[in-house]
């Protein structure tokens, strides 16, 4: 027996030397024991947590000469009070089982054998194993181009997205399980490598006037603001100044990707769509006076109110939807058919963690303010970690900007394809009006006493509205802007039509 | 229901006191939520009269069926390791549910040991064991007794630590279920349970209650979890498991079942001394008695191949 294992290790020996000639080591992953060249690996129990060194096999969901895959169930295990179900690594066969049930497995230690499906060119599916000793002559293969560190640990995914974004994994702090590196640490550290600030939450600057607040994130929508006011011209430096000027700093180049990418395509694509633009002022004064009513009413009752204006908004916009639903439908690339969606999925642009997204509310329609404002705040929240899903992104049917956040007043926003309308919201301000019931005939009485009628203020906000002229007419466009004004104007008129 | 399966932290009251649908329930959310990293959900339930066993326990060995059949208390067995425990309305379930890197037993502990001492300063002290046991230390007569039991599942994709916490329970029907006649009749390697004294939270401190002990985890869970707050007045969500009948139905038939309830134990032999002084020795695995030793041509012939909870009083009898 003893000869027979060591003539089987000389064997071994010869082929590792073979493969090491022939540099057919697996990549990048430096952490695993030598593949033989009949490509049976040992699948070792990982290390489960909380200082378990050794657990009970319980069940067995494999037998020798079964087909495996990676997340297949292998077996349940139990250590003191924990049932561990343990899964597959790799895609292969079940070629022997270390343990029958009730026997003890160490961590660390293999499992069960498996014959990979694959030649050895593979790359093995690979999350953190416990360091495995045995293997010496760690040369490394050359695919990734680095100095190999024994101590690296990431998964294939990440170690793409580092070897994609050109980042050496060495260079990278990990801050997963066993400093494991997880993606959010590549990711960070080609933020800062790149000069990039993290894009984290921008508070909009405190203004005397009342905006439209959105917690956490104000949003860089896709608008173009008007020239109202002149742009800053470049100051120019006399050459009798005296301030020292510093030695230019050089220029930063920067590969556009992620998110900006697809920003790049989709207003690439929108700008071939003609958009015509209607403005307008909506009095919100009511709907101040309306949402300082329910603060009240909820301090007395000893909670606080997280209500902006946008849900009133959103809601209004829907209930306007309703009677001009064709600003609520979608035209295909050529311009064939236009569908009316059902469903009002109102989109919300945000300034994300990943960029501009507009994630939409699904079904406003049937949701009240109240799950406008949770939905609302669920978005921005997830947005804000970067954890918005395709379903939010997905559907949407009808957007809004809200730019008044950040600033301005009147803006020209970019369509969000397949859509037909998009709305861009400015900021609410205390304006001077006329009285709403100016009498025309006590004015002329009182031309000669030279007075002015009383001024009221108002709280006034700018709305800017663009839309798909192919399909989209500017009295349907108005007509609508109408709608949603006498709803804002007028919040009661909101509640008797809500159904 | 759509929700809650997005994922994030959160609190969760059943208001389903059948045990059957709340294990369900608790294995549905952790299978079908999209869990997101560094949160909890923290579910809270209470069952009626029940014994919970271990997923690799022997219930003849951890109960008296007899007794439970006798005072309507459901047999039932969990999807998580460990010893057995007894419900009622007056033991409160935790479950903690996180992604598998989250997993972090002690912390879950060490939150209900720390929230509950800094609530009841002066009444209770409770710390942990090495054993990840929560005891209270009963400073008169300087006892200790076990008010939770906890037990754990970790796949690869999330893992739950639940555990329970003897508010107000039946001290008598618990003792009673959990002591089996048969525990010296049978041998087996399945997980068996460590017995110890237990006591109530209400013999130290009699108002306390089951509503404001909610209130006062759901405000410390908050405290510790700041990250997603669903609103600044949200404690947490009642869910009707009635609803998400069709969701759970393949769970609660699996955990009803005679097949996850007895089949399943380990294989186990239970020895009986019958009454002419032979010891009869039957074999069960997966439930079926597949050997029978010293017993006589009728006693086999009756016996063999059968179900053993089927047989089970019948051959007490003997």
């Amino acid at each position: 027996m003893f000869a027979r294992n060591s003539c089987r290790a000389l064997v071994y020996r010869k082929l590792l030397n073979e493969l090491l000639k022939r540099n057919r080591y697996l990549s990048t992953n430096q952490n695993l024991a030598v593949v033989t060249a009949s490509n049976i690996v040992p699948f070792k129990l990982a290390d489960i947590g909380e200082g378990i060194k050794e657990v009970e096999i319980k069940e067995w969901y494999v037998k020798v000469g079964d087909h495996v895959k990676q997340f297949d169930k292998i077996c349940d295990v139990q250590s003191d009070k924990a049932n561990v179900t343990i899964t597959c690594r790799y895609d292969g066969q079940v070629m022997k089982l270390y343990h029958q049930i009730n026997e003890t497995a160490n961590v660390g230690e293999p499992l069960i054998d498996i014959q990979l499906t694959q030649d050895g060119t593979q790359q093995l599916h690979h999350t953190p194993i416990v360091q495995d000793d045995t293997s010496e002559d760690r040369s490394s293969s050359t695919s990734t181009g680095f100095t190999p560190t024994p101590q690296v640990l990431a998964t294939p995914a990440v170690r793409r997205l580092a070897k994609d974004l050109q980042i050496s994994l060495n260079d990278v702090q990990g801050t997963g399980k066993d400093y494991r590196i997880l993606k959010e640490d590549v990711l960070n550290f080609d933020k800062t490598k790149v000069g990039l600030p993290s894009t984290g939450t921008t508070t909009a600057p405190p203004t005397t006037t009342i905006q439209t607040p959105m917690p956490i994130i104000p949003p860089s929508p896709s608008t173009v603001k008007q020239p109202i006011v002149q742009p800053p011209t470049r100051t120019v430096v006399s050459p009798t100044a005296t301030v020292q000027t510093q030695p230019a700093k050089e220029d930063r180049h920067e590969t556009i990707k992620g998110i900006k990418k697809i920003m790049v395509k989709t207003m690439t694509q929108a700008n071939t769509i003609p958009h015509f633009t209607y403005c307008d002022d909506y009095d919100m004064t009511e709907l101040v006076k309306l949402r300082k009513k329910l603060k009240k009413l909820y301090q007395q009752e000893k909670k606080t109110l997280k209500l902006s204006y946008m849900p009133f908004i959103i809601k209004a916009c829907s209930l306007a939807l309703m009677e001009y639903p064709i600003l609520n439908a979608h035209v295909d690339a050529k311009c064939e058919t236009i569908t009316y969606k059902a469903a009002h999925n109102i989109g919300v642009a945000m300034d994300t963690r990943d960029g501009l997204l507009v994630p939409n509310i699904k079904n406003v329609q049937l949701l009240s303010i109240q799950d406008i404002a949770l939905e609302l705040t669920r978005l921005q929240q997830q947005g804000y970690q970067g954890k918005l899903t395709n379903e939010d992104m997905q559907g949407g049917t009808f957007s809004l900007s809200n730019i008044g956040a950040i600033g301005g007043t009147y803006a020209v926003p970019i369509l969000v394809i397949p859509e037909v309308a998009i709305g861009a919201l400015g900021k609410i301000s205390l304006k001077p009006c006329a009285p709403e019931n100016l009498d025309d005939s006590s004015s002329s009485s009182d031309d000669d006493e030279d007075s002015y009628p009383d001024v009221e203020f108002r709280h006034m906000m700018s709305i800017s509205w663009s839309a798909d002229h192919r399909v989209i007419d500017g009295a349907t466009m108005a007509r609508f802007s109408n709608k949603l004004k006498s709803y804002l104007e007028n919040p009661m008129m909101m509640m008797i039509n809500t159904k | 229901m759509n929700y809650f399966l997005r994922g994030g932290s959160r609190i969760i009251i059943s208001t389903s006191t059948n045990v059957y649908t709340n294990l369900a329930l608790e294995r549905f959310l952790a299978e079908n939520i999209q869990h997101q990293p560094k949160s909890k959900l923290l579910i809270l339930w209470r069952n009626s009269p029940s014994i919970v066993i271990g997923r690799y326990q022997n219930p003849y060995v951890e109960s008296n069926l007899n007794y439970l059949f006798e005072n309507n208390i459901l047999l039932s067995r969990r999807y998580s390791g460990g010893g057995t425990t007894y419900h009622d309305e007056g033991n409160l379930n935790l479950t903690i549910l996180t992604t598998r890197d989250n997993y972090n037993r002690r912390k879950n502990l060490e939150w209900l040991v720390s929230t509950i001492n800094d609530s009841y300063v002066n009444k209770f002290s409770l710390h942990i064991t090495k054993r990840d046991d929560i005891i209270l230390e009963d400073s008169i007569n300087k006892q200790q007794y076990k008010i939770t039991g906890s037990a754990s599942r970790l796949t690869r994709t999330y893992a739950y630590h639940h555990f329970t916490l003897l508010i107000n329970t039946n001290l008598n029907h618990l003792r009673q279920s959990l002591k089996s006649n048969d525990r010296f009749s049978i041998k087996s390697n399945a997980t068996e349970s460590i017995r110890s004294s237990v006591t109530c939270l209400s013999n130290y401190e009699s108002t306390i209650q089951y509503e404001t002990l909610i209130d006062i985890l759901a405000k410390s869970f908050w405290k510790q979890n700041q990250q997603t707050k669903w609103g600044s007045d949200y404690l947490y969500d009642y869910i009707d498991p009635q609803l998400f009948q069709n969701q759970l139905k393949q769970f609660i038939d699996e955990l009803k079942s005679d097949y996850f309830l007895y089949e399943v134990t380990p294989p186990f032999t239970y020895t009986i001394l019958a009454h002419n002084n032979r010891t009869i020795e039957f074999s069960i695995k997966n439930g079926i008695i597949e050997d029978i030793k010293n017993s006589n041509k009728d006693e086999y012939e009756k016996f063999y191949h059968k179900q053993f909870y089927l047989m089970y009083n019948d051959i007490k009898q003997l």
